[in-house]
């Protein structure tokens, strides 16, 4: 798939990088001193690039762990993120990756070892029966290129005996196979993102469909993993109540209750200078050539479309699961919803990513 | 948007082979290089370093303002590995007095090989490194990459001599066989470079109905700008302007015909 790759010479040597690249023999390799030179300079074209994105592998020197911005959790009592990488083999366009990086280049770090141990120095610092979570997926999708990059498998082990640190998987894909080669464990969470089919058509491009998705998450249940599900961003169409409800009847009736973590909700909003840039991007794309509204430095849609399609989904998704397990990613609350089971964002968390 | 592939080439030997493929014409323009040009392609003749082919960059530049430019350095190379007569697109230009490295994005699949190309700034007689040697590409890259989005910035070269092939026998007809040995390269390069240009250009294309409203009504810059994304935002929704109506006949400035285009396009939300 990648004919161009770049390896900072740092880290040619390692094992893990030996193996991405015997996988693609036929692609130029180039070697670098770091990953800025290739990615994200000044004048790059992230929509010309994401035609073919160049796989860059490189080593992360410090920040492995950061702070999840207020109210990103699902119910934990610590709330982090990390990204081993940077961009998507998907093409959403929503996405904030588009605002937020010139480059569409894929960029690895391939240290994941020095990742873990921040991981597990983090979750030192608090009391054995508090809820640690991690989440990965954040500037990324966390399964996508697993094949090729083990990454999930990876962190798995990493959280595997410790009870109280949470991993949750964020994805798109359907690459489940490091989860169904190992025991069930309860405090991983593969969470899938999910919009109606003719949505997701229309503006998640390259992604699998929404059929497919579900058999991955019916196929993880069946072995007894819990999974989330992510409704984040909702898209509003014209029609978006018999969109969404076609898609509501078709995840909780397939899916086993009992085995579902949690559930988000979000319409979708970017900063709007990620949005402008989107529209620098895509001015022929009839999603961003909708009339947003901005509001405290976000776009996103008008305010009375947004609180009647959040309030809408939660009273849909709550004929099928229990409140607890409902969670809000975003600023405004509809008033109609119950305080105890909102959790706010702050400004700078309203990204859109799987 | 108008957009074109502009080919910066050191001598009069590597240019003349490409100046016939394409049928281009002398443009009487800057006195100090010859540019020469067809409806999809502009070559000038810089002359030999990297100073003058930046210098060429900026040329062509003021030549096609307001021009989507993808940007082709072709020429001859010595290589420290790589057979006379093999073509390659640099994958990396180092400039051997400055040590500055870039690295062209490749986002179409090149028709040859590609490696690493070193500026000199004297003729490489040693080939020390298993890479290509020029005069050029770092002048041309980093004037170039000013000029445009990097993914349409190449450098394409020939190889004309080698260990084995000493540059002392690289004559005139001998660059002008290698070009015309390597026009189908070129020609597949530059329509990849041509279709990249075409896809930005459309981007920024604007159209009828914005020259409509910049004739009947004043805009300030910023209105135009507004107006420009309202406009592009109908176009893709597919919402019908008609400035004739009496919506718009009723407008007495570009403020309030603006507002008509964004009530309109904000009540397409419910429909
Ligand atoms: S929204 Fe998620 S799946 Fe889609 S492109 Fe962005 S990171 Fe990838």
């Amino acid at each position: 798939m990648y004919r161009n790759i770049y390896v900072e010479s740092e880290v040619l040597r390692y094992p893990r990088v030996k193996e991405i690249l015997a996988r693609y023999t036929d692609a130029s390799v180039v070697t670098c001193d770091r990953y800025t030179e290739i990615f994200n300079l000044k004048s790059q074209d992230f929509r010309l690039q994401k035609k073919q994105p160049a796989l860059i592998l490189a080593r992360k020197h410090r920040g492995y762990i950061q702070q999840a911005p207020a109210g990103y959790g699902v119910g934990g009592d610590h709330n982090f993120y990390f990204s081993t990488m940077m961009n998507c083999l998907y093409d959403c366009r929503y996405c904030f990756l588009q605002g937020m990086y010139r480059s569409a280049n894929h960029v690895v770090f391939v240290n994941y070892e020095d990742f873990s141990s921040a991981l597990l120095k983090t979750a030192a610092r608090f009391e054995k029966d508090e809820q640690v979570w991690f989440f990965s997926g954040y500037d990324c999708d966390s399964l996508a290129l697993e094949p090729v990059l083990s990454m999930a498998d990876f962190f798995i082990e990493t959280v595997s005996s410790s009870q109280n640190v949470w991993l949750e998987l964020r994805t798109k894909s359907t690459q489940i196979r490091s989860l169904l080669k190992r025991t069930p464990l309860p405090n991983i969470v593969t969470a899938f993102s999910f919009t109606p089919t003719a949505i997701s058509e229309q503006i998640e491009h390259q992604v699998p469909g929404v059929e497919k998705r579900l058999a991955a998450m019916l196929r993880l249940q069946e072995q007894g993993w819990s999974v989330g599900l992510r409704f984040d961003p909702l898209i509003y169409s014209h029609n978006f109540r018999e969109q969404y409800q076609d898609l509501f009847n078709l995840l909780f009736l397939s899916l086993n209750p009992n085995l579902i973590h949690s559930i988000s909700i979000g319409v979708f909003r970017l900063p709007k200078h990620f949005y402008k840039q989107l529209e620098r991007l895509y001015p022929d794309d009839s999603f961003i050539a909708q009339p947003f509204n901005s509001r405290n430095g976000q776009v996103s849609y008008p305010l009375n479309i947004e609180l009647e399609m959040k309030s809408w989904c939660y009273k849909q998704i709550q004929e099928h699961i229990e409140k607890n397990k409902i969670f809000f990613a975003e600023i405004s609350v509809p008033d109609s919803i119950p305080a105890t089971s909102i959790s706010l964002k702050s400004e700078l968390d309203v990204r859109n990513v799987n | 948007m108008n957009h074109s592939v502009n080919l910066i080439v050191a001598l009069k030997a590597e240019a003349q082979p490409l100046i016939e493929f394409f049928e281009l014409k002398a443009l009487p323009v800057d006195e100090t290089i010859s540019i020469f040009t067809n409806h999809e392609v502009t070559l000038a003749l810089a002359g030999m370093g990297k100073s003058a082919a930046a210098h060429a960059v900026q040329c062509v530049k003021n030549t096609n303002q307001g021009c989507v430019n993808a940007w082709l350095n072709i020429g001859i190379a010595g290589h420290g590995e790589f057979d006379v007569g093999q073509g390659f697109l640099a994958n990396r230009i180092v400039d051997q007095t400055t040590m500055k490295t870039w690295y062209p994005q490749f986002v179409f699949q090149p028709v040859c090989r590609t490696g690493t190309l070193m500026t000199v700034d004297k003729v490489e007689t040693d080939y020390s490194d298993p890479v290509g040697y020029d005069m050029e590409a770092s002048g041309f890259y980093s004037a170039a990459v000013n000029c445009s989005t990097i993914e349409l910035v190449h450098t394409y070269k020939i190889v004309s001599d080698n260990p084995r092939n000493s540059v002392a026998k690289v004559t005139r007809s001998k660059i002008d066989n290698l070009i015309k040995s390597k026009l189908s390269e070129i020609r597949c390069t530059i329509d990849s470079l041509k279709k990249l240009t075409a896809e930005v250009a459309t981007r920024s294309s604007s159209d009828e109905l914005l020259h409509q409203f910049l004739q009947r009504w004043r805009f300030s810059v910023t209105q135009q700008i507004q107006l420009n994304s309202l406009l592009r935002k109908t176009n893709v929704l597919k919402i019908d302007i008609d400035v004739e109506s009496n919506e718009y006949m009723s407008c007495r400035n570009g403020k309030s015909a603006l507002k008509v285009v964004e009530r309109t396009v904000e009540t397409h939300w419910r429909n």
